[in-house]
């Protein structure tokens, strides 16, 4: 369960404050596949990267199994990241000079109940590719890997920042179908950020954005398979 | 252009690694400053002082006084003085030796205060005068006479004004050197009390210019003129010693001190400029490889390949021209005190500094044109390119693929693998790292190297050997022995090979008070009647003979050549004598069968002063040995410090350089939850093995290069110094440059946390 409660982010700008987020109030089960929708500016990744830990709100709390992420420390923030999320951004960020299968031991080397690098790179159907630098793999093909990478932990929550912004229709649709059964088969919760309105059809719930507010958030009654979409 | 805003803001950025990098620049220039000057100066003073001092060439010692000098120095076309000396015991154990004031030989140089008026003046020499707190006004009383002090000289035949000719260091706690009218020293040698006070009297000779006879050239014209000199001064005044000015310790020791100055100033700067050199290029390269896009861009836009060169210049110019000008002025600044410092050691005359030009303008335009050169290599490696592939951005080659296949890196633990391909990646930076820490830990080393050395070399090394607490030479040969001790013969010889000079001494057997022992500790035993023959090992290396060689050499008194086949080398580093029996010795040069020029003994004996040539205190020497190895801590402490503050400096650019070409995976690994003191291990721990292979690098490359430079500066003096290196400050040295390592580790380390991780996800990665 994660629960945000007045949660803002406040840069300076010049004389003023400027409210990156702004008093945002939100709360998602376990389990549950979101998408977060607004144009650029709109404080899309500052939200995720709040929830996720790697920058911190200026007002609210944020809880996650009733523990308050802002009020924690840098080890704890550490510890938090390490045994609860796992991320995916839009520039994959897969380290250069590592092997496919190195990038995910990178992850898998921090949890003793993580999953085998091979068995998960057989999984998002690369497992021919594991001894292959990154530069060697198209970007969809980075992607999964990042994904991989991610999961491969079992992370509690999946944090997905424009996970299909660099892809092409192709391979951005063998990510969502990859994320999708992440959702449905691991129960891990998924937050995905993107310009795309059209993979909000996917989601549990639809969280719309503008100037640091939300202005919509609605609940999916019927939920479109990821071979479904399309744009 | 606007572009050049760019320099004060990106020197801001990474002020850290700038100010290291000016720092290591300063270093370099100030060494490079700082010990030309003193040795140009050293030189100067030297050759002056001999000049307008007018060194004697020859020094002669008989048992008649010359008749006429006069006409004697018109026959060899030289100035020949005579020169009285007395050694006058002013206070209990403080000597000083009073030296009449010569004019056209040895002619004392006033270095303060005035020359002698009255017969009630003296002159010191000043290491002495500061050393008893004598200034120059002061009074002292010899021989119940009251001197005044009216001024400080010095002797161009006591530029080093050591006690005794074998003593190494000079120690103006106990011994001095002054001078005073030729009436006085009459007034001195009158009231002389026999008992403590010695006389000697001595003439110079110096050959009128033209005359010279020390250039190489006529050495052969010379050896023969010197020969009928010598053969003059036997026949008809009864030789007793020949001191030819290119074997006299006093004047030596300092060419021996110049000459390792010398090698020094060569050598220091360079490598701290290589240093520089390889730290600055790397620094650069990081700059110029992230603006790749940037430099495609100008160029695109139509800035000349020129004007883009000119831009990145400006940066590792300032820096260069910053640390230069700064360098020179502190080597300047510090130029002074130590020349004060040499010049008061060695008594020689510290006229005003000579600031030479050529020495100042280079410490600026030396590091500004190394650095300029190197600046323009890097930079033009980038901006030879043509526009649309700098567009691109820097790529990697993968060279990692490579050596991937050499080691086959994925069958080791993910730590180590990490670790492995990091350490690929940063081969040029572990290679910086490994030659920066061998040099600091040479010049860490360099002081435990000299105490450790001298240590053992005049703790153990001398009173090992000299046992005996006095040692006291007779002007003629004795043949009955009044006194407790072991008898000696000695004479002076020259090697037929080079000429050098050396003594012959015959021992008794088994001899207890001066004992010969081989390189395993094994004493040598020198049988009466055998053809023994012992070779010291600083004559040993520097004629590289050694056991089963034959020695072949002219002796002072029968210049007779002489032929011995060499049997054993003794471990004395000191002296260049050659060892055989006492009465092999009297049998071979004829001398009366028990006679003996010299004794050695463990107690004081009244011997009547006029009988002796001189005497030889033991404990005077083992103090002053004390005393200066002391000193030479203070220095060498100093330079350790200096070695940890490099090392700190060259690792922390290092550092810093690894941790921003890595900034994106370190943040990388922070948002996937990887603790700070996991990623220091995986990204800073790489430096471990080249820390420690630099380390270990640096000790034979120490030995290495004091072994040569101890040659070239030792060649002046009848002395070698082993070098020896304890373990217990091999694991100190170590200690040491290793915590400045981890300190530095930590430090970079937290720069690791200052990483911002929401940067990392805004951009595409490298
Ligand atoms: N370090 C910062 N300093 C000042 N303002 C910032 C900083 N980081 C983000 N902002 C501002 O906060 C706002 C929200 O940024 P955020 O990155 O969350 O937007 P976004 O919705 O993710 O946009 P995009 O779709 O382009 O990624 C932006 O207006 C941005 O200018
Ligand atoms: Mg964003």
């Amino acid at each position: 369960m994660l629960e945000l409660t007045d949660v803002s982010r406040i840069y300076p700008s010049g004389e003023s404050q400027f409210y990156a987020l702004n008093h945002i109030d939100l709360t998602i089960p376990d389990g549950e596949f979101v998408v977060i929708l607004g144009p650029s500016g709109s404080g899309k990744s500052t939200l995720l990267n709040l929830i996720g830990g790697i920058d911190q709100p200026d007002t609210g709390t944020i809880l996650v199994n009733k523990v308050d992420v802002a009020k924690m420390s840098d080890r704890m923030l550490t510890r938090y990241r390490r045994h609860n999320l796992g991320f995916v951004f839009q520039f994959n960020n897969l380290i250069p000079d590592l092997t496919v299968r190195e990038n995910i031991e990178v992850t898998a080397h921090l949890s003793s109940s993580a999953g085998k690098p091979l068995q998960l790179l057989d999984r998002v159907g690369l497992i021919d590719k594991a001894d292959k630098f990154p530069h060697q793999l198209s970007g969809g093909e980075q992607q999964r890997v990042s994904i991989a990478r991610a999961i491969v932990k079992r992370p509690s929550m999946l944090l997905c920042d424009e996970p299909t912004g660099a892809l092409d229709f192709k391979s951005s649709l063998s990510v969502l179908q990859l994320l999708e059964e992440i959702n449905q088969q691991d129960k891990t919760t998924v937050l995905i950020v993107t310009h795309n309105a059209a993979i909000a059809a996917m989601a549990d719930r639809v969280i719309r954005m503008r100037s640091g507010e939300f202005t919509e958030i609605t609940q999916n009654s019927v939920k479109a398979r990821a071979d479904e979409v399309e744009w | 252009m606007v572009l050049r805003k760019r320099i004060p803001r990106q020197l801001l950025k990474h002020k850290g690694r700038f100010i290291s990098l000016i720092f290591l620049i300063f270093l370099g220039s100030m060494t490079l400053t700082m010990l030309n000057m003193v040795v140009t100066n050293l030189q100067g003073s030297f050759d002056w002082l001999t000049e307008v001092g007018k060194a004697d060439d020859i020094r002669v010692w008989t048992l008649n006084e010359p008749s006429n000098l006069e006409s004697l120095g018109k026959i060899l076309n030289a100035d020949v003085e005579a020169r009285t000396a007395v050694d006058a015991k002013w206070q209990d154990d403080i000597t000083l030796r009073v030296f009449e004031v010569n004019y056209s030989v040895d002619q004392p140089v006033i270095l303060d205060g005035n020359a002698l008026q009255r017969d009630s003046d003296i002159l010191l020499d000043p290491a002495f005068a500061a050393m008893q707190k004598l200034a120059i006004g002061d009074t002292i009383e010899l021989a119940g006479r009251t001197f005044w002090i009216s001024g400080y000289m010095a002797l161009p035949d006591y530029i080093y004004p050591t006690h005794f000719e074998t003593d190494l260091v000079t120690d103006p706690a106990s011994f001095g050197v002054a001078v005073v009218t030729k009436r006085a020293i009459m007034q001195l040698v009158s009231d002389a009390p026999a008992e403590d006070w010695t006389v000697d009297r001595s003439y110079g000779i110096r050959f009128h210019p033209g005359f010279a006879l020390n250039q190489e050239t006529t050495e052969n014209q010379s050896q023969t003129i010197y020969q009928d000199l010598k053969d003059r001064f036997k026949d008809r005044y009864g030789l007793v010693r020949w001191l030819e000015r290119k074997d006299n310790i006093r004047i030596n020791m300092v060419k021996s001190e110049i000459a390792g100055q010398k090698a020094m100033s060569k050598s220091l700067p360079v490598a701290i400029f290589m240093i520089n050199i390889v730290l600055l290029a790397s620094v650069l390269w990081r700059m110029i490889r992230m603006e790749f896009q940037l430099i495609g861009t100008l160029r695109a836009q139509g800035l000349s390949k020129m004007e883009v060169l000119r831009h990145y210049l400006t940066l590792p110019l300032t820096l260069a021209v910053i640390g230069g000008i700064s360098g020179t002025l502190g080597g300047i600044g510090v130029a002074r005190p130590f020349l004060v410092y040499y010049t008061q050691f060695f008594a020689l005359p510290l006229k005003q500094a000579q600031y030479d030009p050529l020495i100042i303008l280079s410490g600026t335009l030396i590091p500004v044109l190394l650095l300029g050169l190197t600046a323009t290599y890097v930079v033009m490696r980038a901006v030879k390119l043509p526009p649309k592939t700098l567009m691109r951005g820097f790529r990697r080659k993968p060279k990692a693929m490579f050596i991937e296949r050499l080691f086959r890196f994925h069958n080791l633990k993910f730590a180590m693998k990490f670790r492995a391909r990091q350490m690929v990646r940063s081969a040029g930076k572990l290679f910086g790292a490994a030659i920066g820490v061998a040099f600091a830990s040479m010049m860490m080393l360099t002081g435990f190297l000299m105490s450790d050395s001298y240590s053992s070399f005049m703790g153990d090394g001398l009173s090992d050997i000299f046992q005996y607490e006095k040692n006291y030479v007779f002007k003629t040969e004795q043949s009955i022995n009044r006194y407790d001790g072991e008898q000696y013969q000695m004479l002076a010889a020259r090697t037929l090979d080079k000429g050098y000079a050396i003594l012959i001494e015959g021992l008794p057997e088994n001899s207890q008070l001066l004992k010969l022992t081989d390189k395993s500790g094994q004493t040598i035993d020198l049988k009466p009647g055998s053809k023994a023959c012992i070779i010291t090992r600083v004559l040993a290396d520097k004629m590289k003979i050694g056991p089963g060689d034959v020695i072949s050499f002219i002796n002072d008194i029968d210049d007779e050549i002489h032929y011995i086949r060499i049997s054993g080398v003794a471990e004395i580093y000191t002296l260049s004598t050659v060892f055989i029996p006492l009465d092999e010795f009297n049998r071979r040069f004829d001398r009366p069968k028990d006679s003996f020029i010299g004794l050695y003994s463990i107690q004081t004996h009244h011997i009547p002063s006029e009988d002796l040539l001189l005497t030889e205190d033991m404990n005077d020497l083992l103090t002053s040995l004390d005393s200066y190895t002391n000193l030479m801590r203070i220095s060498l402490l100093s330079i350790g410090f200096f070695a940890s503050l490099m090392a700190l400096v060259i690792l922390y650019i290092l550092f810093s350089l690894l941790i921003d070409e890595n900034g994106k995976t370190i943040a990388l690994l922070k948002i996937l939850g990887y603790e700070t003191r996991e990623i220091r291990t995986l990204m800073l721990r790489i430096f471990d093995a080249p820390f420690l292979i630099g380390f270990i690098l640096g000790i034979p490359m120490l030995f290495n290069f004091y072994g040569a430079l101890m040659a070239q500066s030792f060649q002046e003096i009848n002395m070698t110094m082993p070098l020896y290196l304890s373990t217990k400050n091999i694991v100190s040295g170590f200690a040491i440059l290793y915590i400045t390592y981890v300190l530095t580790r930590n430090i970079s380390g937290r720069k690791i946390l200052k990483i911002d991780m929401t940067d990392v996800l805004k951009s595409i990665g490298e």
